[in-house]
């Protein structure tokens, strides 16, 4: 009984003065490589994308509001253009 | 260097930032990763995964929390990641052997991984400590490596883990008590 406790609290004390594993060189080398031959990784923060979403939307709505505008405003000079006509031919008709 | 300062130059880019990053914590998150993951070569994996999380998400490091904090949370959540992708492999293969009527896995597996920082009077020992480590669930097991193989204190620990000291203490504790009991069940089977 009494060697199997200090067998046991020999075992937990086994790594109490463990020292910490050395970083292989040639993992660093490898990471650095990686890093270098990758370039840097262009990371957008979400604040950035959701801003470039809402300029899209902003842009597709000013188009969408100008083709409509642009719309409206050829039916109205196309009615003006018939009323002209139609006053111009009705007075020659006259005449 | 400031660490703000140091932060803005990753984010940027800076090679000379991210070399000093990989020199400053190379040594940290090998050695984490190597004491949950027990094994020279997953834990090479999994240290470059780490780097490459970092360097990836560094734009979205808030400071919320000091840049060796962050570094760890990655380093533990990419090892338990691991691991549980490697006891699912396990577990698959332990239902194989019922099935196909083959030999059962013991409750406590062969000693076969030694860390390289241990005392070579030790390192028999350390071993059996190792193995037992590794039966132990995920909360415990990180409150032990990060406080037995990385030095941490529990309120790091805390800061870490996202919970309070206290509740570092009691999982230490609880992880010490079933370490006792695994070591005092392979005793009484191998050594006995």
């Amino acid at each position: 009984m009494k060697d199997r406790e200090k067998w046991i609290n020999e075992t937990l004390g086994s790594i109490d003065n463990i020292q910490k594993a050395e970083f292989p060189s040639h993992l660093k080398e490898k990471i650095l490589s990686n890093y270098n031959s990758k370039g840097r990784v262009i990371c957008i923060r979400p604040f950035v994308k959701w801003a470039a979403a809402a300029i899209i939307l902003i842009l597709l709505g000013a188009n969408f509001y100008s083709i409509v505008q642009f719309r409206k405003s050829s039916t109205i000079s196309q009615n003006q253009n018939n009323v002209f006509y139609q006053e111009y031919f009705s007075f020659l008709n006259n005449l | 260097m400031n660490e703000e300062k140091f932060i803005a130059q990753l984010i940027v880019g800076d090679q000379t930032a991210y070399k000093l990053l990989v020199e400053q914590y190379g040594q940290k998150v090998f050695n984490t990763v190597l004491g949950f993951l027990q094994n020279n070569e997953d834990a090479e994996d999994i240290t470059q995964d780490v780097f490459t999380e970092v360097f990836r998400s560094i734009s979205l490091f808030k400071g919320n929390s000091l840049l060796s904090t962050w570094i760890y949370r990655i380093t533990v959540t990419k090892s338990l990641d691991f691991l549980r992708r490697k006891n699912r492999k396990k577990r698959f293969a332990v239902f194989q052997n019922v099935f196909f009527n083959e030999e059962a896995q013991s409750s406590f597996e062969p000693v076969n991984f030694y860390h390289p920082g241990v005392q070579l009077q030790n390192k028999e020992q350390s071993g059996i400590l190792f193995s037992a480590i590794d039966k132990l669930p995920e909360n415990q097991k990180t409150t032990f490596i990060l406080h037995k193989l990385d030095d941490l204190s529990y309120a790091e620990i805390a800061d870490i883990m996202n919970v309070s000291v206290s509740s570092v203490e009691s999982l230490m504790f609880r992880a010490k008590q079933k370490l006792q009991n695994l070591l005092r069940d392979y005793y009484e089977n191998n050594l006995k």
